[in-house]
């Protein structure tokens, strides 16, 4: 090489090296500025309304100023990943643009997330609440025009129980005319018609079989949207229907609200990027974490919804001989008084969160106001030591495993907060932070932890007790291997629609506070960010707190 | 060179069919519920159960065993996704020319730096140039791809608006994410040109190409790195198949649906079916991978060609 060539060389090198080295500084520097200017904790007050809670802050929605919409389209961003759009898969595997959007159920909850109103269905009939008679409308088409009979619904529910993803408390369907069918459930707990009826998408059985995939990738239902384009695992279109079959808009479910012309989906799977999707104009909105929210925060660009979601965190205590904890009630209280839970908030949720009253959400249709007055093991250390000494236990001498999902940030850090309280009354705390699958093949069995985080959401209280704490959901105990005759008696004598009283759930309630067997810790605010030309002034979140855009409203719309 | 190429192709058959094995195997005994997944937290333990019969998951291994492999090598069926209930085959060709567009612009350009900044840094060795090439091989090692990538997007999508920070398009879709991927690679291939130039650059051959009087430029290009080629294709190689897997964190980052996250989805929600298939693939992809690079030496080196062809090397 002659030295010409070499000294070429060097100077390219150079500047390669200054250049990036400069360039990887102004978009160091650029984030960071991004940061010092605005501030998570303080911007609460710059959004407009902010509310300090007892434990925790929350803040409310910021739409000033929003203009009159002209945008007929509506491009999202969500971490999910889209792959298939079939009707009878598990939890959050297809978005809700297609489980409300594009198929439709019997029934569906109303606006309040509670009240179920009939969507396909016309009427329902029943004297014991086990065995239903649904009549369904004769004029429902799908996207592709095949006419939907009582056969397609006996079908579509056959298929969805075969599918080993619901329907377990379905015990049989029959058709009873070419446009009623008769349904009969295991028992009347409250949830179990509802669970029934308005998860079971109902479509045509020929469009269904003449698919090769299932519906997977093109899906036909009833509903007021239809997909115009799937990109697996980047993006979904679904558009609004003009032919929707009921043409009567009175008599339209709440759910099939169409507030909103074109729907686009994008998937977006890092945090970090659906904020820069959102910052560069990408998408329009996206619901992100609060520790990417800083350049959304006070920014007069974006209306801000952020919603206390009805999905908590709770931690539960184990009934296996082999744990301190399960025959110990004073050791448990000792436990719950000295968790700070406005530490929790503060550590897993950036101080966004409210704590909760019972166990369970207190979004739920059955929670009860006065509790959020009592003494729900408020942090208090001296008491915890004083109830660890009443349990027979010194400071140094107990040594405690909690299960969790090292993967979930929050529940980790939670679990590190517990740490450090524990640690102050003398308890040493153990993390077992595994991940989500094996986490699943532990939580149900007490011997294998002393302590479990997790969480339910249901829009019954009951339900969720029912889930967590019913006996006959886990071989005789809870989910935790706890086996008190007495706390079965009083979740039944509340479970069911006859005895669904506030006086009976108030009972249930009462009695796992003082047990202390499992303990509602908080629930997080969820930050959704819109811009501001999208117009929206309402948002709508469906009752395990997922904003579904056709049914928000829109100023002008 | 046929029949060297047949009997290769023929070896493949075992290999899949123990990397077959040995993956189901690890997975059977893998603790971990693919149920508590699908179902998620509300779920009771009777749900639970219900689902784990109707996946099969209950069943004894050599029953799951066997049905597998017939299912893999007399059906060529790689089996249904758990979750998803969609072909595994059928999603794995959707990805993979994502996966295999990403990883080859990403050692496109990892291979069109990495080779000059390695010969430069031989012809230079311990002057300046050398230094400043491999403290360059030495940043690329060093700098994690995922880091990079958000630095880049920050820079030339927040910043200057020149590029897309994620999706699956045009050309301009894939600058970010293949310049990212490439770092690795560049300081790799620059450290093993150097190192293999070094030792050719001594030979008799090129002292006496030089002493003829040939031009350094066609010393270097025209014998020098030639024969110094083999081990860097068999580093290029080998970073191809393992890239067709690895690419993960730059898919996640970049909104590209491929291979990698695919696989890596699976993993943690014991979706069997899809990291079995996917393992099984990747295996088949790689095999042929280093196939290729096989038949490439032949290419490069003629002794090698005529070793594949039986005769006699002179």
């Amino acid at each position: 090489m002659t030295n010409l060539s070499r000294r070429d060389f060097l100077k390219v090198m150079g500047l390669g090296t200054v250049g990036l080295v400069g360039a990887l500084a102004l978009a160091g520097c650029g984030d960071g500025a991004s940061k010092t200017g605005t501030n998570t904790g303080s911007d609460s007050a710059n959004t407009g309304s902010s509310e300090n809670t007892a434990t925790g802050k929350t803040v409310e929605n910021v739409v000033n100023e929003i203009p009159t919409t002209s945008q007929d389209s509506i491009t999202f961003g969500a971490s999910a990943a889209i792959t298939t759009l079939q009707p009878y898969l598990g939890v959050g595997l297809v978005p809700t643009l297609i489980t409300y959007g594009v198929y439709e159920t019997l029934f569906a909850f109303g606006e309040d997330n509670t009240t179920l109103e009939p969507r396909l269905a016309k009427g329902v009939q029943t004297d014991d609440n086990l065995t239903y008679d649904v009549e369904i409308y004769d004029n429902i088409y799908d996207s592709n025009g095949n006419h939907i009979t009582a056969d397609d619904v006996v079908f579509s529910f056959h298929a969805y129980k075969e599918s080993g993803v619901g329907l377990a408390k379905t015990e049989s369907i029959e058709k009873t005319g070419d446009y009623s069918v008769r349904i009969v459930v295991v028992d009347n707990a409250i949830g179990t018609w509802d669970d029934t009826v308005r998860k079971t998408a109902i479509v045509s059985e020929k469009e269904y079989n003449a698919s090769e995939d299932g519906f997977s990738t093109a899906p036909v239902g009833t509903g007021m949207y239809a997909v115009t384009e799937f990109k697996p695992g980047i993006s979904l279109t679904v558009t609004k229907r003009d032919d929707y079959w009921q043409a009567d808009e009175s008599k339209r479910a709440f759910l099939a609200s169409a507030n909103m012309d074109e729907l686009t989906q994008m998937v977006i799977a890092e945090a970090s990027q659906l904020a820069v999707a959102l910052q560069t104009g990408a998408i329009d909105l996206a619901s992100i974490p609060q520790a990417v929210a800083d350049p959304f925060m006070g920014n007069s660009d974006y209306a801000f919804f952020p919603l206390t979601a009805p999905l908590g965190l709770q931690v539960y205590f184990s009934g296996d001989a082999h744990s301190p904890v399960a025959d110990n009630q004073k050791l448990r209280q000792a436990i719950l008084y000295a968790i700070d839970v406005d530490a929790i908030i503060t550590v897993a949720y950036d101080g966004y969160g409210e704590r909760q009253y019972t166990f369970g959400p207190s979004a739920a249709s059955d929670f009860q106001e006065k509790w959020r007055n009592e003494d729900y093991y408020n942090y208090d250390v001296d008491k915890a030591k004083a109830l660890l000494e009443e349990a027979g236990y010194k400071p140094g001498e107990l040594h405690l495993q909690i299960l969790s999902i090292g993967a979930i940030d929050a529940w980790s850090k939670a679990c590190q907060v517990m740490q450090q309280n524990l640690s102050a009354i003398g308890i040493d705390l153990e993390i077992l932070n595994y991940e989500a699958a094996l986490y699943g093949s532990y939580m149900n069995d007490g011997q294998y932890y002393d302590m479990l985080i997790n969480n339910v959401t249901q829009n019954y209280l009951v339900t969720a007790w029912n889930a967590k704490l019913g006996a006959q959901n886990f071989g005789g105990k809870t989910c935790t291997s706890i086996d008190d005759p007495k706390l079965q008696e009083l979740l039944k004598g509340c479970l069911f629609e006859e005895n669904h009283t506030p006086e009976n759930v108030d009972a249930f309630h009462s009695y796992l506070k003082e047990q202390a067997y499992a303990y509602g810790l908080c629930a997080p605010q969820n930050f959704t960010f819109a811009k501001k030309e999208v117009g929206m002034v309402e948002p709508y979140y469906d009752y395990i707190g997922g904003m579904y855009l056709p049914c928000c409203k829109y100023a002008g719309k | 060179m046929f029949k060297y190429f047949l009997k290769r192709l023929l070896w493949m058959i075992p290999i899949v069919l123990g990397v077959a094995i040995i993956t189901f195997t690890l997975l059977y005994f893998t603790p971990g519920d693919p149920a508590y997944i699908i179902l998620g937290s509300n779920a009771t333990e009777v749900e639970l159960e219900n689902l784990r019969e109707t996946l099969g998951v209950n069943q004894p291994y050599l029953v799951r065993l066997v049905k597998y492999l017939g299912d893999v090598f007399l059906r060529f069926d790689l089996g249904t996704s758990y979750s998803t209930k969609t072909s595994v085959t059928g999603e794995l060709i959707y990805r993979l020319p994502n996966t295999l567009l990403l990883t080859i612009a990403s050692l496109a350009i990892s291979v069109l730096i990495g080779l000059p900044l390695g010969v430069t840094a031989a012809v230079n060795q311990n002057r300046l140039g050398d230094r400043v090439s491999m403290l360059l091989a030495l940043l690329g090692v060093s700098m994690p791809s995922f880091w990079l990538a958000m630095l880049l997007v920050i820079l030339f999508a927040v910043k200057l608006h020149w590029l897309p920070a994620m999706g699956v398009g045009g050309l301009k879709y894939w600058i970010l994410p293949a310049l990212s991927g490439s770092t690795g690679g560049i300081a790799s291939i620059a450290r093993q040109t150097r190192s293999s130039m070094l030792e050719v650059i001594r030979s008799d051959y090129v002292t006496t190409a030089r002493a003829k009087g040939v031009k350094e430029r066609n010393v270097i290009y025209g014998h020098a790195l030639p024969n110094a080629l083999i081990p860097i294709i068999t580093l290029v190689g080998t970073q191809f198949g393992m890239m067709l897997g690895g690419t993960l964190i730059l898919e996640n980052i970049f909104g590209i649906p491929g291979v990698g996250s695919y696989l890596t989805t699976a993993v943690s929600s014991r979706d069997y079916p899809v990291v079995q298939g996917g393992v099984v693939f990747l295996a088949i992809c790689f095999s042929f991978c280093m196939l290729m690079v096989d038949m490439i030496y032949a290419l490069v080196d003629p002794r090698i060609k005529a070793q594949y062809e039986g005769k006699k090397g002179k």
